[in-house]
C-alpha cells in the first residue's frame, strides 16, 4: 500500500469470517439447520466433481449422495473445516474412482485409476490439483458477498456466447450500467485475495 | 474411511494442506480471463438438480448417533485386478471397529439390477442386523450363533449396516455403493 497502512473496505463486499467451521461443529451436535446450510454451500462443489470426472447422471446422483454420506458419519472427526471444500471435493472424487471401477459398464484403463491402484504420481497427482483447484475455487467464490456472487455469475452466464453484454445483465440484476465494470474488478480483486488467503 | 484418509490428519494431511497451498498458487498466478473462465467451467459443471439437495439434507436424519462407525478396513472391488473378469466375483468388504469385525460379501443374483449379501461377525455371535438405505428405510435380520447373516433382493445404492449385539454398543458401517 503506497501509504504504508491497510484500507478496510467496510462495505458488505468484505467477507466476513468463514462461517463453515461452525456450521460443521452445530451439525456434528445435532443441528439440523446447519447441516442444510452445508448442503446449499457444498452441493454445487460436490456435482462439479463429479462431472469433472464424466459420470453419468445416474451415477452422479448416486456419488453425490454417497459423499454427503460420508460426510454425515465424519461431521464429529473432521480435522481441518476450514478445509472442507476440499475435503468434500477429495471424498467425492475417491467415490468417483470408485464407481468407474465397480461398474460392470466400465472397465477403467485409464492412467489415472492405475495410478491411484500402483501409488504413482503423474496422471493421478495431476487430477488431484485440479480436483484442490476447483475445491479451493469453489471456497473463495461462495465467501463473496451475495451481490459479487450474483454480478459474477451474470456476466459469466451472459458471455457464454462472446462477451457479455454489460446493458442486459445491468437491466438483469436492475443495476446502473456504469457501475457493473468496477463492481466486477472489486470483486474479482476479492476473489483473488480470497484466494490468497486459501493457500495457509 | 481408510486410517491414512487426511481428514483424520496424520503425513496424508500434510499432503492436503500442500495440495492447497499448491492449488491456492496456481489459482493466483491466472491473468482475470483465465480466472474468470476457469469459474465459468466450474459454475457451469456445478449446477445441479434440486431434489439432489432435498435429499442431501433429508439424509440428514440417517445419523447413526448412538452407533459406533465400523470403517471400512478392506474392499476387494477397490484394488488393483478389478475390471471385467473381476466383476463377475463376489465383492468381499470387510468394516471394522474396536472389538467387531465385519465381512460382508456382496453378489448379483440371477434376477438384474438386484443383489445378494452374506455376511459374517467377528467375533462370531448373535445380532440383529439392520440393512440401512439412503431413502431412510430399514431391513431387519439376525445374525446366527455363528455371526453369519444374510440378505436378498437388494436394490443397487448407498447400504449401511447397524449391527446391535447384545450387551453391547451399537455399529454402524460406513457407508458403501453397492451396484
Amino acid at each position: 500500500m503506497p501509504w504504508g497502512y491497510d484500507i478496510t473496505v467496510t462495505d458488505e463486499s468484505w467477507p466476513d469470517s468463514d462461517p463453515v467451521p461452525g456450521w460443521v461443529k452445530a451439525a456434528a451436535a445435532g443441528d439440523q439447520q446447519a447441516w442444510d446450510l452445508l448442503v446449499d454451500r457444498f452441493g454445487g462443489l460436490v456435482w462439479a466433481i463429479c462431472r469433472e470426472h464424466r459420470l453419468s447422471d445416474s451415477d452422479a446422483a448416486d456419488t453425490v449422495q454417497l459423499t454427503w454420506l460420508r460426510l454425515l458419519e465424519n461431521l464429529g472427526r473432521i480435522r481441518d473445516p476450514q478445509r472442507l471444500a476440499g475435503w468434500l471435493a477429495t471424498t467425492c472424487r475417491r467415490e468417483c474412482l470408485a464407481v468407474l471401477r465397480q461398474s460392470k459398464k466400465t472397465v477403467p484403463t485409464t492412467a489415472d485409476s492405475l495410478d491411484l491402484v500402483m501409488g504413482g504420481s503423474g496422471a493421478a497427482d495431476q487430477d488431484v490439483l485440479a480436483t484442490e483447484q476447483r475445491a479451493i475455487l469453489w471456497q473463495a467464490f461462495t465467501r463473496l458477498s451475495d451481490w459479487c456472487q450474483q454480478i459474477l455469475r451474470a456476466l459469466i452466464l451472459d458471455a457464454e456466447e462472446g462477451p457479455p453484454s454489460y446493458r442486459l445483465v445491468a437491466a438483469q440484476l436492475q443495476t446502473p450500467v456504469g457501475g457493473l465494470g468496477p463492481t466486477r474488478a472489486r470483486c474479482l480483486s476479492q476473489l483473488r485475495k480470497l484466494l490468497d488467503g486459501s493457500g495457509i | 474411511m481408510s486410517p491414512d484418509d487426511p481428514a483424520l490428519g496424520g503425513p496424508a494431511a500434510d499432503d492436503q494442506e500442500q495440495a492447497s497451498a499448491d492449488a491456492a498458487r496456481a489459482l493466483g498466478e491466472l491473468d482475470d480471463q483465465e480466472l474468470i473462465s476457469r469459474l465459468a467451467e466450474l459454475l457451469g459443471d456445478a449446477e445441479a438438480p434440486s431434489w439432489s439437495a432435498e435429499l442431501a439434507k433429508a439424509s440428514y436424519g440417517l445419523r447413526a448417533v448412538d452407533a459406533e462407525l465400523a470403517s471400512l478396513s478392506s474392499d476387494s472391488g477397490l484394488t488393483a485386478g478389478s475390471g471385467m473378469r473381476a466383476a463377475a466375483a463376489p465383492r468381499l468388504a470387510v468394516f471394522e471397529t474396536a472389538g467387531l469385525s465385519v465381512e460382508v460379501e456382496i453378489e448379483s443374483t440371477a434376477r438384474s439390477g438386484l443383489w445378494r449379501l452374506v455376511g459374517q461377525l467377528t467375533p462370531a455371535g448373535p445380532a440383529r442386523i439392520g440393512i440401512r438405505r439412503h431413502d431412510g428405510a430399514v431391513s431387519w435380520t439376525d445374525a446366527d450363533d455363528r455371526g453369519r447373516f444374510s440378505a436378498d433382493q437388494l436394490p443397487g445404492g448407498p447400504l449401511s449396516l447397524r449391527c446391535e449385539r447384545p450387551g453391547q454398543p451399537a455399529a454402524a458401517t460406513e457407508w458403501i455403493w453397492i451396484g
